[in-house]
Order: C-alpha cells, then sequence, then structure tokens
C-alpha cells in the first residue's frame, strides 16, 4: 500500500494530526487549524467524510475515550492511527519531502542551515 | 433557524451514518461558524453558511453513494440493470444542468437574481403577515376572550366605550361570563428615583387581567376584593417592558415600593410580555368601585371570558336583556344604548393594517407570477433552442420521459438557487421593511425568518420548479424528427406554439405589471392629495409639547401651575405664542360630543351632529395661524362657568356653523351642548376657520371650542408654541421654564407639528413606496420579458429577413414589421391589465381617498409608461434588422 496515489491533502493533514496520538473530530479541526495558522480549516462534512473513508481503508479506527477526558456533554468518537495509516502518511511525507529536496537543489527555496 | 436547516441537510444521510455522527457534525458547524464570525465581516457569513451547507450537501452525498456501493456489493442480485426504479432527479441530469449554468453564467445569473428577487419579496411580506397577522394572542383560549362595546343605534356609534357605572351593573346583572374587567387610561407622575418621570398608566378592574388568562412573570395579579368600594388601591402592575426598563428586570421589585403622583403604591407583581393590553400603560392600579360612579361618559375597555357553555349568541342576548334593564332603570343616560360583543380576534391588527397588509401579499405575489413568467420564457426559448439537440437524443434512445426529467430537474435547480437568493432578499428585505415601517404595525420587531417563513420558500420554490419546467418540458419534446434533426428549427409545429406561448406569456407580464403600476400610481396620488389637502393650520415653527402635573396637588394649584408655565413660555426668547389645547392636534381621535342649534332642539337624534371638542386657551387660534372667520375669539374673561347656569361661550369651526345655521349668522345664536347627553345651554361667541383637527384625511373636523381658563387643572397639559427660530432649539429653555415653575413637572412627547404631520401619514407612504418598488420590479422584468422575445425572434428569423431584404424590402419597413409584432402581445396585455385593475380598484378602495379611486392621471401615466418602456424594448433589439446582410444572412442558411 505504500505506492498509493497522491493522498488529498486534508488526508494527510487529519493523518498528521492523529500521528501525535488519539483524536476526535473536533480535536483534529483544532490541531490542523493551529498548525496550518488558519489557513485549513477543515468543514465538518470533509472532515467526516474523509474519517469515514480511511476507516474503509484501514487507515483509521475509531476507539475509546481516553479516560482523561472530559466531555463536554455527548461522547465524541475517537480515531487511532492504525500502522496501516502511519505507512501511508510516511510515504506521502516522504514523497512531500523528495519534492522539497528538489526544490532546493533547483534553487527554488533556500537550503537548510546546517548547524 | 441555521440548527434546523444543517439538521435537514444531515437527515439526508443514511440512517446509520446520521446517528453516528450528526451530533459531532452540527457541534463541528457551529464552531466553524464561530471562528469565522471572528476572522470575516458581517456580511460575509451569509457565504459562509453557504459553503457549510454546501459541504453538509455533499458528504450526505458521498455517505448515500458508499451505501449504495456496500448494498450492491452484498447483495450479488441486486445490479443497476435490475433496479425498476427510477429516482426523480438523475445524478447525471444535475451533472447536466449544473455544466449547463456553467457554460451559460449571465442566463443562468439573470434567472436565478429573478427568481430571488421575486420569492425575497414574497417571502418577506409573508413572513410580516404571518408575524402581525397569523401569531395566536397571548392569551390562553382567546377564542373564549371577547370585548364588550357599548351601541349608540340612535346615532349610529356602532362601538364606544362603556360608562364606569354601567361595566360595575353588568358585571352584576351578566349570567354569560367568568370573569370580566375594565380598563381606563391614566397618566402618573413617577418620583423618588431621579427626575420626575411621567409614566403611561391604566387603572383595572381585578377581573381585567384574570378574564384574559394572564399569569403574572412575577409576583401576583389583583386579588378579589381589592376593587371593592373603599379598597385603598395604592397596588400596582409593571408591565413588562417598563419593569426591563427602568428596573432592569429585577425581581426584587416585587415587594417594593413606587411614588406615583406623590402616593406610595405596593409594586405586587410584573406582567408578561405581549400585545394587546398587556402593554397599553407602563404601570396598572387597581380599578377602585365608586358608590356613584359616572354614567355619562363612555371611556372604559371592557373584555370578559365567557363561561364555558356560553356561546357568543348567548352571550349576545344576554347582554340585550342587561341593556334594556338598564334602558329602563337610568332612562336619561341609557335611552337607546346597546351593548354589543367583539371576539378578541379582532384584536390582531386592525381592519385597515389586515387591509394593507393584503394589498402588499397581492402585490408581491403578483410581482412573483411576472418573475416566474419571464422564468418560463426564458427556458422556454433556451428549449426551443435546443430542439436539434433533443431531436438528436431521441433519436439516439432517449425517451420523452428522459427529457421531460431533464428539463424538470434544470427548472427545479433553478427554483432551488432562487429560493437560496430569496432567502437572503428576505433578510435584507426585512430589516429593510423594519427600519422603514411606521408605528402602526404591532410585533414587527418581533417579525422574523421562522420555520414557517422557511416553508413557505421552500413551497414556492417547488412550485415555481414544476411551473417552470412544465411549460418547456411540454413544449421542447419533438414529435416530428427527421425534419427537426434535418433543419434548423424554423417551421416546425413547435416552435409555432411556443411562439403563442411567448405571446401569452408577455401579454400576462405586461398584464400584471401595468396593474401594479396603476395601483401605485393611485396610492401616490392618494398621498399627494391628503398632503396637499388644505389642514387649515400652519406647521411650520411648529411645537407640541406635553407635561404633566402632580395628581396628588390640589386641583387650583394644579391650574395656577399650568397658568404660570404658560405666561413663563410666552416670556421665553424665540416664542412668538403658545396655546394650551386640550387634546394634540393630529391624535388620529378626539373628545365628541353632539351639539344641536337651541331653536332646533327637536330634530331627530340621528341628525344631531356629532362634533369634535377641545378646550382652548385664548391664544390657540393664533398659534395655529388660524382665523376667526366672525365674531370674536376667547379672551382671558371667558370660562366655563356651570355654577350660574349661565351658557357656555363657545367657538364653533366653519362647517359646523353651516350646518347648524345655514344662511344665518351663528354669532350669538343658543345652542344645546351634549345634546342627548343630557345637555347644556351654550352660546356662538365666533366662527373659526376650518381644520383638520384630529387627522390629516378626510372631510376638515366639526369642532366646539370651549374656553379653557376655569379647567386648566388636569394632570396632563398639552401646548402648541410657535416659535421663530428651529422649534427644536427652544427644547432646553422649556424644559428650564417647568422647572422654574416646579421641579415636579416632566415634560414628554416633545414633537414638532410637521413631525405629527408626517406621522399621520406615515402607513400611507410605508404602503405606497412598497407597491412601488414592487411595480418598478414589476416593470423591469416585463420590459425585460420583450426585450428578449423581440431579440430572440430577430435572431431566429435572420434568414428569413436575409430574403426578405435580397427581395426588395426597405430595412425599414421590416424594421417596422419587427417592432409591430412585438408590440401585439404588449398592447393585448395592457387590455387586460387595465380591466383587470379597474375591477381590482375595488378591493384597494378602502385604502383610497374617493378622490383618487378611479383617478385617470394614474390609468393614463401607468398606461403610457408600460407602452413606452416596452415600445423601446422592442425597438431596441429590432434595431439590428438594419444590420442584416442579406448575402451573410441567405449563406447561413
Amino acid at each position: 500500500m505504500a505506492d498509493t496515489p497522491d493522498l488529498p491533502a486534508h488526508w494527510f493533514q487529519i493523518l498528521l494530526a492523529l500521528s501525535s496520538g488519539d483524536l476526535h473530530g473536533l480535536g483534529i479541526t483544532k490541531d490542523v487549524h493551529e498548525r496550518t495558522e488558519g489557513r485549513l480549516h477543515l468543514w465538518p462534512g470533509m472532515l467526516y467524510g474523509a474519517l469515514k473513508k480511511m476507516a474503509d481503508l484501514g487507515y483509521v479506527v475509531e476507539t475509546d475515550a481516553p479516560t482523561a477526558f472530559e466531555s463536554g456533554g455527548g461522547r465524541p468518537r475517537f480515531y487511532h492511527l492504525t500502522a496501516r495509516g502511519r505507512r501511508v502518511c510516511a510515504a506521502e511525507a516522504t514523497r512531500l519531502a523528495a519534492l522539497v529536496e528538489t526544490a532546493r537543489l533547483r534553487k527554488v527555496i533556500k537550503p537548510v542551515r546546517s548547524s | 433557524m441555521l440548527r434546523r436547516l444543517y439538521r435537514a441537510i444531515l437527515w439526508t444521510c443514511p440512517s446509520d451514518v446520521r446517528r453516528e455522527l450528526g451530533g459531532e457534525m452540527e457541534e463541528a458547524f457551529f464552531v466553524r461558524l464561530a471562528v469565522e464570525r471572528v476572522r470575516r465581516p458581517w456580511w460575509w457569513q451569509p457565504v459562509t453558511w453557504t459553503r457549510g451547507f454546501a459541504d453538509a450537501v455533499l458528504f450526505a452525498l458521498a455517505m448515500r453513494r458508499d451505501a449504495r456501493r456496500r448494498r450492491v456489493e452484498f447483495d450479488p442480485m441486486s445490479s443497476p440493470l435490475s433496479r425498476a426504479r427510477r429516482p426523480l432527479m438523475r445524478r447525471q441530469d444535475v451533472r447536466a444542468t449544473l455544466r449547463l449554468m456553467r457554460t451559460t453564467p449571465l442566463f443562468t445569473a439573470s434567472i436565478v437574481l429573478m427568481l430571488a428577487l421575486g420569492i425575497g419579496a414574497t417571502t418577506a411580506i409573508f413572513s410580516v403577515v404571518d408575524g402581525v397577522l397569523l401569531k395566536p394572542l397571548p392569551f390562553p383560549h382567546a377564542d373564549r376572550i371577547v370585548q364588550i362595546f357599548g351601541t349608540a343605534v340612535s346615532r349610529q356609534i356602532d362601538r364606544h366605550g362603556m360608562t364606569e357605572a354601567n361595566f360595575w351593573d353588568v358585571r352584576e346583572m351578566n349570567r354569560s361570563f367568568a370573569e370580566l374587567g375594565a380598563r381606563h387610561g391614566a397618566s402618573f407622575t413617577l418620583t423618588g428615583s431621579g427626575a420626575p418621570m411621567r409614566v403611561d398608566g391604566a387603572s383595572v378592574t381585578v377581573g381585567f387581567f384574570r378574564a384574559l388568562g394572564v399569569t403574572p412573570v412575577q409576583g401576583r395579579l389583583f386579588a378579589p376584593g381589592e376593587d371593592n368600594p373603599g379598597a385603598p388601591g395604592t397596588l400596582a402592575m409593571l408591565s413588562h417592558a417598563f419593569w426591563t426598563r427602568q428596573y432592569a428586570s429585577n425581581p426584587d421589585i416585587v415587594g417594593r415600593t413606587i411614588q406615583l403622583d406623590g402616593r406610595t403604591y405596593d409594586v405586587i407583581g410584573v406582567l408578561p410580555p405581549g400585545s394587546p393590553w398587556l402593554d397599553s400603560a407602563e404601570v396598572f392600579v387597581p380599578l377602585v368601585r365608586h358608590p356613584n360612579a359616572n354614567r355619562g361618559s363612555w371611556e372604559y375597555d371592557v373584555v370578559a371570558r365567557l363561561k364555558d357553555d356560553v356561546s357568543m349568541a348567548t352571550a349576545t342576548a344576554d347582554m340585550d336583556r342587561v341593556a334594556h334593564a338598564l334602558a329602563a332603570a337610568w332612562p336619561k343616560d341609557n335611552e337607546g344604548q346597546g351593548l354589543t360583543l367583539a371576539p378578541s380576534a379582532e384584536w390582531i391588527g386592525s381592519e385597515s393594517l389586515r387591509r394593507t397588509l393584503s394589498l402588499l401579499l397581492g402585490a408581491v405575489s403578483l410581482l412573483l407570477v411576472v418573475a416566474c413568467v419571464n422564468v418560463a420564457n426564458l427556458l422556454l426559448a433556451r428549449a426551443s433552442g435546443r430542439v436539434r439537440e433533443a431531436a438528436m437524443r431521441t433519436a439516439l434512445g432517449a425517451t420523452r420521459g428522459d427529457l421531460i426529467r431533464e428539463r424538470f430537474t434544470e427548472s427545479l435547480l433553478l427554483a432551488g438557487a432562487g429560493a437560496i437568493g430569496g432567502w437572503l432578499v428576505a433578510l435584507a428585505a426585512l430589516s429593510v421593511l423594519r427600519a422603514l415601517a411606521p408605528g402602526g404595525i404591532p410585533h414587527l420587531d418581533n417579525v422574523a425568518l421562522d420555520t414557517r417563513a422557511l416553508v413557505f420558500t421552500a413551497g414556492v420554490a417547488v412550485v415555481i420548479g414544476v411551473m417552470t419546467g412544465l411549460v418547456p418540458a411540454l413544449a421542447a419534446p419533438v414529435v416530428d424528427l427527421v425534419p427537426a434533426l434535418r433543419q434548423s428549427q424554423r417551421g416546425s409545429m413547435g416552435d409555432r406554439q411556443s411562439d403563442r406561448l411567448r405571446g401569452i406569456f408577455v401579454a400576462a407580464e405586461v398584464a400584471l405589471s401595468l396593474m401594479l403600476l396603476v395601483g401605485a400610481g393611485l396610492l401616490v396620488r392618494s398621498l399627494v392629495a391628503v398632503l396637499d389637502a388644505d389642514r387649515g393650520f400652519a406647521t411650520d415653527h411648529r411645537l407640541v409639547a406635553s407635561f404633566s402635573v402632580p395628581g396628588s396637588y390640589p386641583k387650583a394649584r394644579r391650574e395656577q401651575i399650568t397658568l404660570d408655565v404658560i405666561e413663563h413660555i410666552k416670556t421665553l426668547p424665540g416664542v412668538v405664542s403658545v396655546g394650551y389645547v386640550s387634546g394634540r392636534p393630529l391624535r388620529g381621535w378626539g373628545t365628541g360630543m353632539g351639539i344641536v342649534a337651541a331653536d332646533h332642539r327637536d330634530i331627530a337624534e340621528r341628525d344631531i351632529p356629532w362634533v369634535s371638542w377641545r378646550a382652548v386657551t385664548e391664544d390657540y387660534f393664533k398659534t395655529m395661524s388660524l382665523a376667526i372667520v366672525r365674531g370674536r375669539g376667547f379672551t382671558d374673561r371667558d370660562r366655563v362657568d356651570s355654577s350660574t347656569g349661565a351658557p357656555t361661550p363657545v367657538i364653533v369651526s366653519q362647517r359646523l356653523a353651516s350646518r347648524l345655521w345655514p344662511d344665518e349668522d351663528p354669532v350669538g345664536r343658543q345652542a344645546v351642548l351634549w345634546a342627548g347627553q343630557g345637555g347644556d345651554p351654550g352660546v356662538i361667541l365666533g366662527v373659526v376657520q376650518d381644520m383638520r383637527e384630529d387627522r390629516i384625511e378626510g372631510e376638515p373636523t366639526m369642532a366646539v371650542y370651549f374656553p379653557a381658563r376655569g379647567q386648566l387643572g388636569g394632570t396632563s397639559v398639552d401646548l402648541v408654541i410657535h416659535t421663530s427660530d428651529r422649534p427644536e432649539r427652544i427644547v432646553p429653555s422649556l424644559r428650564a421654564a417647568l422647572t422654574s415653575v416646579d421641579p415636579g413637572l416632566p415634560l414628554y412627547d416633545v414633537r414638532t407639528l410637521e413631525d405629527l404631520v408626517n406621522r399621520s401619514v406615515a402607513m400611507r407612504r410605508f404602503t405606497m413606496v412598497l407597491l412601488s418598488v414592487f411595480a418598478g420590479l414589476a416593470l423591469v422584468l416585463a420590459v425585460a420579458g420583450v426585450y428578449g422575445v423581440v431579440a430572440y425572434s430577430v435572431v431566429r428569423r435572420t434568414s428569413e429577413i436575409g430574403v426578405r431584404l435580397a427581395l426588395g424590402a426597405s430595412p425599414r419597413g421590416v424594421l417596422r414589421r419587427v417592432v409591430v409584432r412585438g408590440m401585439r402581445p404588449v398592447c393585448i396585455g395592457v387590455c387586460l391589465g387595465l380591466i383587470g385593475m379597474i375591477g381590482a380598484s375595488r378591493i384597494m378602495a378602502s385604502l383610497l381617498l374617493d378622490v383618487t379611486i378611479g383617478d385617470p392621471i394614474s390609468y393614463f401615466a401607468a398606461t403610457v409608461g408600460v407602452m413606452v418602456a416596452a415600445a423601446l424594448a422592442c425597438y431596441v433589439p429590432a434595431r439590428q434588422v438594419l444590420r442584416i446582410d442579406p448575402v451573410v444572412a441567405l449563406r447561413s442558411e
């Protein structure tokens, strides 16, 4: 599965959000929103549509809420990144990294300062 | 509202998905909205909503697709081919339509815009009608509540207030009512918290709020016995608005005391919000029964709740019995008087408001029809242009049903887009309406686009979608394949049919917009007639102001205060003169009485003129610029003095003078004042020029003026002040003048006389403006329709015209033919519109003045306007004919 076609950008963002721990829908939205500095704010339909599909593909699974989670009423679903999901995410990251590397070599952007 | 709409969209998801994710999605949606609200300007909000809804729709579609795919996978027997049931709208049709919309953005945008305007205006007016006329009264079982009026059959007054004594008698003698109560307006000066303030008050009997079934939001209602003779009556209930405004909704107010006119009242409760009655005053106090209550003055509003087993008819019969008993017991006051009941449903909007709103709803529906006809026309034109495509597809195996369904998909999608646009238009229109509307429309502030409005809009959209789809759907399918495929569309059967349809459409549009234009014209002319009518009085540099004098002062002191204030104001710089009047001008109602000439006192009771009376000081006529045409005006020595039995000196208006003493000099004549209500002697001092005292419409008021001196001891005083400078400028010195006489005199209701005039025609102006806007929009749409049809026919007949030109027809002649052909349906429409309007003006009659019902100028101007606009709309596209080059035109054949 490593050579899947390119992931939609928002799928990648969702997988990235889940890579540091299980989150519920609003948590994912918030994480993505913060990381992208407000440039990407997921609409609920996009978010849950993507989660549903990724669950079908086995990238994520639904999981119980962590015990520490304080619910504000209702029991939101939490999502967990599967090993397969992590691989897909890594593959996409690698692909993007390769693109960035190319851009660097062709002096489109500045090289990384070696420290 | 948004939440409901969002839920409705989610409702289209498969049920398992909805149950699983619905709540979370809803929450996420509102979080997103909150984020957007901060990030974007407020007017961006509708865009945000639309995007959110679109997102949810896409989600729902994706989920349904997945569910279907899963079903197909799991069920080996099912395959797309075996599915017999066809959906109403197929995705491929939707896709095709969307593609078509994208490729013809101008066409799509103009259709959506027309529909949005039509639907938006209709939705806005509908929600006003719904909120104002269809909302129930704020009382439980309101259908059991009635209002009791007195009637004076002999004087043709079918409804007046009851007298205090009659109310108490009815309360004892009736057999029909579970509760009944009376209300009487009052005015108090509230002291004890900052500057003295005038508050609107009312005294009500214990049964009043009980009959209405009111539950107080704080504290309690007046309890039985609290209006018995001898009860202290120092209890107060606050209206909800007053409680909120004055006491910041503090629940601790119950149990506290307030100072009204220097007396201490215990606040026992707060009324719920609502209208009518509940908001008719700010403070309510008990109406305590007097041992010998007044029998002559009709001033009490009486409401009652029917007993459970009593019908309206039974109660009416019961009231007749009571009225007869009263007439027998007190013939002097009750002879010829009856009692009548009115259902509480009449409280919802006055008759004239009802008529006005119905007229507006009717007018806006006509506008909507014009918009739809235009849309149908455009769709028809496009369908005719696609005959070849349709024929091709039929040849490839598409059924007639397929084609019809595609047309319907198109028109429904357009109507849906129009409805969404219309919703935004309605939101904007409502806020404009609220800003423009005069005070006469109750609960307009509470009118909102609610679920009912949404259902209404959706319903209208579906109807429009079906109706506008029907026309091209039925007109378009090709009957005869071969010629349609071989040839261009010219000459095919379907096309001649659609030509006729187009003509009918144009005629209908023209007829409807002409009707709207004539209606608007009639209202404009009525308003102009009202404003141009000779009011009698001058309005410039005139200020009307009132102040109240504490009721706790003795009467003589109140009178002295009033006189001092008037004297003081006279000396203020910038004041030319000041007059007292017992009721401010243009209040819409006045104090009335009967009057007869003393030498004709035997005339039949129904011929006694019912006139308005006012008590005025000697400077009132000068201040209002009313000329004394005969005799003399009042001096400071004239006064009403009932102790000596001397006749009261009065001044009458010209109209009344010529009614009482036709062709004779009225000055010095004796008259019977309060004729039929007791009868006091009066003597005519002079005749004053006519004026419209109560309202600016209608005939000048027949009026009797009393000298005010000797009876200036009232608790509220109305003054008219003539100023040399802008009238508003003197308000501060006016206030200072009051304070210098007595610190406890609140000034209120300060307005210029101009302002009062404008207010009294505000409702008329509002109706006129709205109808003009609708008429203008309809005219634009109709002109666009005419233009479109002519332009289309020129394009379509290019080759035919080319042949004519090649054969020697003059271009001018061809141009004339095209214009004449285009104008034919316009002329038919004008005739139909005029006929229709003659019928409809009868419906409008109540909103028009007599002089304007058949006003030829309105009819003429509207007809000429429509004809000229339509002629231009024909001529401009028809000019294309002159540019047709026969060689090019024939080559295209």
